[in-house]
């Protein structure tokens, strides 16, 4: 069975149709949410990885501090950043990523994508709010926490200023954008296999390495900081951190976030594609 | 002896059957080949750009890390691709499918291995993780010697029993609670600590790694042995019972909580 995704461009347009928008999606992102507080203790667990990670890797840099020569950069600054890149993950293996991989791709399995797609509503779009609403949730019961308790345990630097910490915020967005793009083109990929938990693992490792969330990229030898630089992962991990800690400042705040958005953009659109592509070969057994 | 026949019977039976199945997932192969390469590629570029910063990490260098991880691969490869029941004991539990293998007349938990009996798309890991010590070995320049054609081997395969024995045993809280899987997780990133040379950590953790939960027993204090570091040369020794005595251990912690087994009745 081939069928295009309804489009919502069809119907009329105007103002109320835009309220009745943002009153759908914000519907479902709470109900998405709602939904997984039901398994509050996979948030707390969640919290503990993130901060099992986190002693990890302070434990692993000071013993490379303890044993470096020279390091440009500070070891306070290092642990902030190290730290941060923990609290503000985009890149774990929590409830927003297991929730695009194995929906999007157990539902074309099973064939139950067409109880969505008959929904009056964008399935991308949907999904969007939902991980979206995953997202938030996930900000607010382990990214803040995990925050507080380095802030308190490992003694980390609050943001340099005030401009600092809003670009910080205005970063976390945008990686939110390409965090999701990602992991929906991965979940396509899921499609054709039943080990999604592999390509789970893998891209964890890369991104989170590309990203700069485990190595600030200033530490790279050259030619990977200049890989890392030109490919879309650093606004997952370097590009807030680096404003938080005033490494990028001023104008280049501007620069940093605007590179970010064309990424998100392009994912955005190339994530479409694939997307209708792959719907147009959908084959769904009549059960 | 006749009822050890009876059940390598019946094992090497669902091998068979087991590869029958997995011949339909050619594709399932080809892109976990993939993705266990960019992971293993991508833990060492973070090694590499590590020991750029640093020639040495509390007395162990770039290759000698490397030896401790390769090792790591295989052993969790090994219990991912052979062992890798524990992991379902909740879905059993759930579905209500420990009921069907509670009226057969062979023990539950050989059926579940049987089920479970092999996962090639993880096998993969075993010769990833050969090639990474094979260079690590080759890289620090040791003389190659024949016992190690015995330790090595040896170690992987009690390393993984030792893994899934962690693993089944902390899976038995299936029986009481219904969602186990933020409880395993952590698991495996916990296993990460036994990653690096335990003399970076603070005070408990290397008792932990060694003792409570062993993880420092599959790799490190073998490579350890294997380098000759001081101090390791005991645990290097011991370490290959480790994996079962833990297995014992989790054979008696099952026996008491599949007791409490209540079907769902679906």
């Amino acid at each position: 069975m081939a069928r295009t995704i309804p489009s919502s461009a069809g119907r009329a347009g105007g103002p109320g149709r835009l309220h009745e928008l943002a009153l759908r999606h914000s519907g479902i992102a709470v109900t998405s949410v709602k939904e997984k507080l039901i398994y509050r203790f996979d948030f707390f667990l969640s919290l503990v990885i993130t901060l099992i990670t986190m002693t990890l890797l302070s434990f692993l840099w000071r013993a490379i501090y303890r044993n470096a020569t020279a390091i440009d950069l500070p070891f306070q600054a290092l642990l902030t950043y190290i730290c941060l890149g923990q609290a503000f993950s985009f890149n774990r293996i929590a409830w927003p990523q297991r929730r695009l991989m194995f929906r999007v791709g157990g539902s074309i399995r099973s064939g139950n994508i067409v109880f969505d797609l008959l929904r009056p509503t964008d399935y991308q779009a949907m999904q969007f709010s939902e991980v979206l609403g995953l997202y938030v949730t996930e900000m607010a019961l382990i990214n803040l926490p995990a925050y507080l308790f380095a802030l308190v345990v490992f003694g980390i630097s609050p943001p340099v200023s005030p401009v600092a910490a809003a670009g910080f915020a205005l970063a976390l967005v945008g990686a939110f954008l390409l965090a999701f793009s990602l992991d929906f083109l991965l979940s396509i990929i899921a499609f054709w296999t039943f080990s999604a938990g592999g390509i789970i693992y893998g891209k964890k490792a890369l991104l989170d390495l590309l990203a700069g969330s485990i190595v600030p990229l200033t530490l790279f030898p050259d030619w990977l900081r200049a890989v890392a630089l030109v490919l879309p992962f650093q606004g997952l991990g370097y590009t807030p951190i680096a404003i938080y800690l005033g490494q990028i400042d001023g104008a280049a705040i501007w620069g940093s976030l605007l590179v970010q958005l064309v990424w998100a953009a392009a994912l955005v659109l190339l994530t479409r594609l694939v997307w209708l592509r792959a719907l147009r070969r959908l084959v769904v057994q009549g059960g | 002896m006749a009822a050890l026949r009876y059940h390598l019977g019946l094992y090497a039976a669902s091998f068979r059957i087991m590869l029958k199945i997995l011949t339909q997932y050619r594709v399932d192969f080809g892109i976990m080949v993939v993705s266990t390469t960019i992971r293993e590629g991508a833990t060492l570029l973070f090694l590499s750009v590590i020991f750029g910063l640093i020639p040495r990490l509390q007395g162990w260098s770039f290759y000698e890390v490397v030896l401790v991880y390769g090792l790591i691969v295989m052993v969790n490869a090994f219990s991912a691709a052979f062992l890798d029941l524990p992991h379902s004991v909740q879905w059993y539990v759930q579905e209500g499918r420990l009921d069907i293998l509670l009226i057969r007349p062979v023990r539950p938990l050989f059926q579940m291995l049987c089920e479970h009996c092999f996962n090639p798309t993880q096998a993969g890991g075993l010769i990833v993780g050969g090639a990474i010590v094979a260079t690590a070995l080759a890289r620090l320049g040791l003389p190659f010697q024949g016992w190690w054609l015995g330790y090595i081997p040896l170690t992987v395969v009690s390393g993984a029993v030792l893994v899934s024995s962690i693993t089944l045993i902390v899976a038995c809280a299936a029986f009481w609670f219904t969602s186990i899987v933020a409880l395993l997780m952590p698991l495996g990133y916990f296993e990460g600590f036994a990653q690096y040379p335990l003399a970076i950590y603070a005070r408990p953790i290397p008792f932990i790694l060694t003792w409570i939960l062993p993880y420092a027993m599959t790799a490190q204090y073998p490579a350890g042995l294997l380098l000759g570091k001081e101090g390791y040369r005991p645990y290097g020794l011991i370490a290959p019972l480790m994996g079962w005595l833990f297995l014992a251990f989790a054979l008696l912690v099952w026996s008491f909580a599949i007791r409490h087994y209540k079907s769902t009745g679906t």
